[in-house]
């Protein structure tokens, strides 16, 4: 019979007590007692007597009386009280004690199964709690994340309010405006031919016995000069003038040529040479003077307030 | 029934742990991931849009410093040429100088910017001046061509100008 059955066996008899449940035992044992314990079983008077019998069964325990049963041997001889003590490789063998207590399948071998289970069972607990925890961590993490977001999304649309806020965009456009300006002006710095001191300048050129009748420039530099005088010796003087006419110490016209000339005698005899020259004006040699101002504070001098500083800027 | 009992705690330890590694990974760190990619681009785009307010904020302080001068460029270079008022401009400088306008023609260029002819009459001095007044006028302008014809006193100057505008 092994332990099991010895188990199932004695489950209903725990809840029993004393002789009832000692003579239920009786029958179904048969050859498993003595016929000498029988006859002891028989012979008592009481039911003290029948306690006080050490051969007997005192456990509540059927199991550990039948297993006390098992081990004796033929001879009487109780083998549990070697073996049951020290169990071998983890067989399971029942006892019987005297105190009627659990036996040592009950109570010694499930002790170390506890143990090993308890530390299996802490180390379960243990990844549960650490993946528990690593899904706080992340939810923690994540609700951060969240509320920074939050927070860089807020500062961009503040920023960006900034940035498309009237005060900004005026001043996009106006700085967008001043930097096409200065770029015009710088422009117009370079392009400009000071008509106002050439003016001057080429009346010094012309011959005193020499009328100007028309004088024009054009905006590549081609210039017409026609007047009259009173020779051809003038008209011929008044080419080499202009041939030899010098502005800042450089030639100012090149291919001088005199175009057409006449002479007319009047009624009274006075005699008239209109003639016409023309020649290329090299623009350059009058680059000197120039000057372009805002208006508000134009000088002669060479101040060119095209507002270069405002480039100074890089972000304009 | 003892072996089961005794299983329990580990069915639910285990349990609570395959929820727990469950969340975190098809829930938690996927949510993490994107939040993180979300800010990265966010804090991308404020720092974009950061420099453009610290780049407006530098623009407006050289406006600032410049002063007036802004102002007197951008009335030199007008966004655009307003003939009546240039026209009205014009005829009050060659007044200035006793002169008139006979002629006034407004055209544009090649260049986007104005050309204005206009001729005046008047004295070789007076000219002289009208011209210097153009050269200096607020309003950028270039004197590109010039005519004149001279009758004794009198001389009449035709001038065809540039305008700049931005």
């Amino acid at each position: 019979m092994d332990q099991n059955n010895l188990e199932s066996t004695a489950e209903p008899a725990r809840e029993k007590t004393g002789l009832d449940r000692f003579a239920h035992l009786t029958p179904s044992i048969g050859g498993g007692f003595s016929d000498s314990r029988d006859q002891d079983i028989s012979k008592a008077s009481t039911i003290d007597d029948l306690i006080q019998k050490p051969v007997e069964p005192t456990t509540d325990q059927n199991a550990s009386t039948l297993a006390f049963a098992k081990n004796r041997d033929d001879s009487g001889k109780d083998k549990s009280k070697t073996e049951s003590k020290f169990p071998a490789g983890g067989s399971k063998s029942a006892s019987p004690s005297k105190e009627g207590g659990k036996n040592d399948d009950e109570e010694f071998m499930p002790f170390e199964d506890k143990k090993s289970s308890n530390i299996g069972l802490a180390f379960v607990w243990i990844a549960a709690l650490v993946a528990v925890g690593g899904a706080i961590f992340f939810y923690l993490i994540g609700n951060s994340a969240v509320s920074k977001l939050a927070e860089v999304n807020d500062q961009k649309n503040s920023v960006s309010a900034q940035v498309s806020s009237s005060t900004y965009s005026d001043v996009t456009a106006k700085a967008a405006g001043f930097k096409a300006a200065v770029e015009k002006m710088s422009q117009a710095k370079a392009d400009r031919f000071p008509m106002s001191d050439f003016l001057p300048q080429i009346y010094t050129a012309i011959d005193k016995n020499v009328t100007l009748t028309s004088l024009s420039l054009s905006a590549d530099g081609k210039l017409s000069f026609s007047g009259t005088t009173n020779s051809y010796k003038s008209a011929a003087e008044q080419l080499a003038t202009l041939k030899a006419w010098q502005v800042n110490s450089q030639t100012a016209f090149g291919g001088v040529t005199l175009d057409s000339y006449s002479q007319n005698i009047s009624d009274k005899g006075a005699v008239t040479v209109p003639f016409s020259i023309s020649g290329q004006l090299n623009k350059t040699v009058f680059t000197s003077p120039v000057n372009i101002t805002t208006g508000t504070t134009a000088t002669s001098g060479q101040t060119v307030t095209t507002g270069n500083t405002a480039t100074s800027g890089g972000s304009l | 029934m003892k072996k089961n009992s005794s299983n329990t705690p580990v069915i639910i330890a285990v349990v609570i742990m395959l929820i727990s590694f469950a969340v975190s990974y098809f829930m938690l760190i996927p949510n993490y991931r994107t939040t993180n990619e979300k800010l990265a681009l966010a804090q991308q785009d404020l720092s974009t849009v950061q420099n453009q307010l610290d780049a407006l904020q530098k623009t407006k302080a050289d406006l600032d410093d410049l002063g007036p001068t802004v102002d007197q460029v951008l009335v030199a270079v007008p966004a655009d040429v307003d003939a009546p008022d240039f026209i009205t401009e014009l005829e009050a400088m060659t007044a200035k100088y006793g002169t008139y306008l006979p002629t006034v023609q407004l055209s544009a260029n090649a260049n986007g910017n104005v050309d204005l002819a206009f001729s005046a009459t008047g004295s070789f001095s007076d000219m002289t001046s009208l011209m210097k007044s153009v050269e200096s006028d607020i309003r950028v302008m270039n004197i590109e061509s010039m005519s004149v014809s001279s009758n004794k006193d009198k001389m009449t100057v035709s001038l065809q100008i540039e305008a700049y505008k931005r």
